[in-house]
């Protein structure tokens, strides 16, 4: 998958989960932390639903693998370092 | 002697109806034809105190063999068809004689070659007492084969009251099952056999039989709504739905209320280990009640319902005493408290938790059965990296509607009638009910 598709996959997952038009969601949208756009339950959301977004193109993946979880520098920050490591994850 | 009462009942009320089995109406007259059969049989084949196995649904002859069992002083061990497991019954139970009845009502005798010598069912022996082996579900590891003192049971049914004509729905192993049928039975009511217990034959059974009392489970009301069987059979003839086993979703009981106003909806309350307790519902669309009455007592501790009884089972063949030293009974039932009134928020071992918040499925499953082409939901939990756990459902559409369609339409409803981490992260959609051969929901 080209890293433009996962990117508009993710972006639209985001969109989906935080469901209000008025907030702007591109590639430097946060997801963790103080300025993220989701909750703790909304990136549970996120995530599951990007993995069966991913599955719907045969593209098993974890997310929430113990690696994911280990990095010093969570790929869950942002839109752009989700996308990064998901085309890592199915290169 | 132990159930001369009933049979002087069934003399004096020969011609009345006692059971209606395979579209035959049988009289009490033919009930105490069988009985008086049974009572021969057993005298020849058995001898007091043996256990007897019976594999049955209700029909006039293991009905009748049931009271003979009960005055022959037999340890009675019922099973229905739903079981799968009765070898392993057999054993755990000491089951001496079985008897194994087809749908047809033919039967077979066997001798199991087990000779039954456990110290609970000499000691019931000791009483010269009948008894009744029956066995407790449990969520999680092995049936337990739980003994009661039949004479405690029928000394609840020696005063007369008025009854209701009553389809038997519950299978002939369940005691609330039994409760029913000898509560009838000494009563000299009628018992209406349905051929098979889904909602179009039970919705169709009750027209025709102008059925008075349903006591089934919420799955099963859930299953007559969804049917629409109601719609082809007109079941005004009921005046009293009772629901018990498991958690009644409110969105179904409100939906059923609203239907069907003039039926009085009960919720029972019933454990195999103390027996069938008496409670009253606040209201017919209310899931808060009163549990207990003179023969019990009860405490709720960290909202855990225990309850100690006047009488309860003798104990399990099968595993450790159930009652702590002051005889309390730990039910596991989750309960909120509102004056005197209780209600139930499921079962302990059900809740799911969520990064340490706890979820009652029985709490979602009413939101999302609220939700439009939504017919059934069933909510579990599933192991999440992040949150241990997350709510999952599995639900029935009405019609054919895209998951992602579903899933938004689910999260738009629920936010802001549900906490964010009750609700359901994963969605799937199914097209078979969940649903037990009890008609009990299965959550996962």
């Amino acid at each position: 998958m080209k890293k433009e598709e996962i990117l508009d996959l993710v972006i639209n997952a985001v969109k989906e989960v935080v469901d209000d038009s008025t907030t702007i969601i591109n590639d430097k949208t946060v997801l963790l932390g103080n300025d993220a756009v989701v909750d703790s339950m909304g990136l549970v959301n996120l995530i599951v639903d990007i993995e069966s977004a991913l599955a719907d193109k045969d593209l098993e993946v974890t997310l929430t693998s113990e690696k994911a979880m280990s990095q010093r520098n969570s790929p869950f920050r942002t839109v752009e370092s989700l996308t990064d490591y998901i085309s890592e994850l199915t290169a | 002697m132990f159930i001369d009462f009933i049979l002087e009942r069934f003399k004096e009320n020969l011609k009345s109806e006692a059971v209606i089995w395979n579209d035959t109406q049988y009289t009490y007259k033919d009930l105490l034809e069988k009985y008086n059969f049974w009572i021969g049989f057993l005298n020849k084949n058995t001898k007091k105190g043996s256990v007897v196995g019976v594999r049955a649904d209700y029909n006039p002859d293991s009905i009748g063999l049931m009271l003979a069992l009960i005055e022959n002083q037999n340890i009675f061990v019922p099973f229905s068809f739903a079981n799968k497991d009765i070898d392993e019954k057999i054993e755990s139970a000491e089951v001496e004689h079985y008897i194994k009845f087809e749908v047809d009502g033919t039967y077979e005798f066997i001798k199991t070659g087990i000779r039954a010598k456990h110290s609970l069912i000499q000691e019931i022996r000791d009483r010269q007492h009948p008894g009744v082996i029956v066995f407790s579900s449990g969520s999680t590891g092995k049936p337990k084969a739980a003994l009661h003192d039949f004479t405690f049971l029928l000394s609840k049914f020696k005063v007369q009251r008025a009854t209701l004509r009553t389809i038997t729905f519950l299978l002939f192993d369940h005691w609330g099952g039994i409760n029913t049928l000898l509560y009838i039975l000494s009563n000299v009511g009628l018992i209406g056999v349905p051929k098979a217990r889904s909602a179009e034959e039970v919705c169709e059974f009750i027209y025709k039989h102008k059925i008075e009392l349903l006591p089934t489970t919420p799955t099963f009301i859930n299953l007559i709504l969804i049917s629409k069987a109601f719609e082809k059979f007109d079941i005004s003839s009921l005046q009293v739905v009772s629901y018990g086993t498991e958690m009644m979703p409110e969105s179904t009981l409100k939906a059923f209320n609203s239907l069907f106003p003039k039926i009085s909806l009960k919720q029972t309350y019933g454990l195999t280990e103390l027996g069938v307790m008496r409670t009253k519902s606040e209201s017919n669309d209310s899931l808060w009640l009163k549990v207990g009455g003179e023969d019990y007592q009860t405490k709720i501790v960290d909202n855990i319902l225990f309850i100690k009884a006047k009488t309860s089972i003798l104990g399990y063949l099968n595993a450790a005493s159930p009652f702590d030293a002051e005889g309390w009974y730990n039910t596991g039932d989750k309960v909120e408290q509102k004056d005197d009134w209780i209600r139930f928020l499921g079962r302990e071992s059900d809740i799911i938790n969520v990064g340490g918040q706890k979820v009652f499925p029985a709490e979602v499953e009413s939101v999302l059965m609220q939700i439009e082409n939504i017919n059934e939901a069933s909510v579990f939990g599933k192991k999440n990296p992040i949150m241990g756990n997350v709510v999952a459902a599995k639900i029935i559409l009405e019609k054919e509607e895209s998951l992602s369609e579903v899933k938004n339409k689910i999260r738009k409803f629920c936010k802001d009638k549900l906490e964010a981490f009750k609700i359901p992260v994963h969605i799937e959609i199914v097209t078979e009910t969940n649903v037990s051969e009890r008609f009990k929901k299965v959550r996962k």
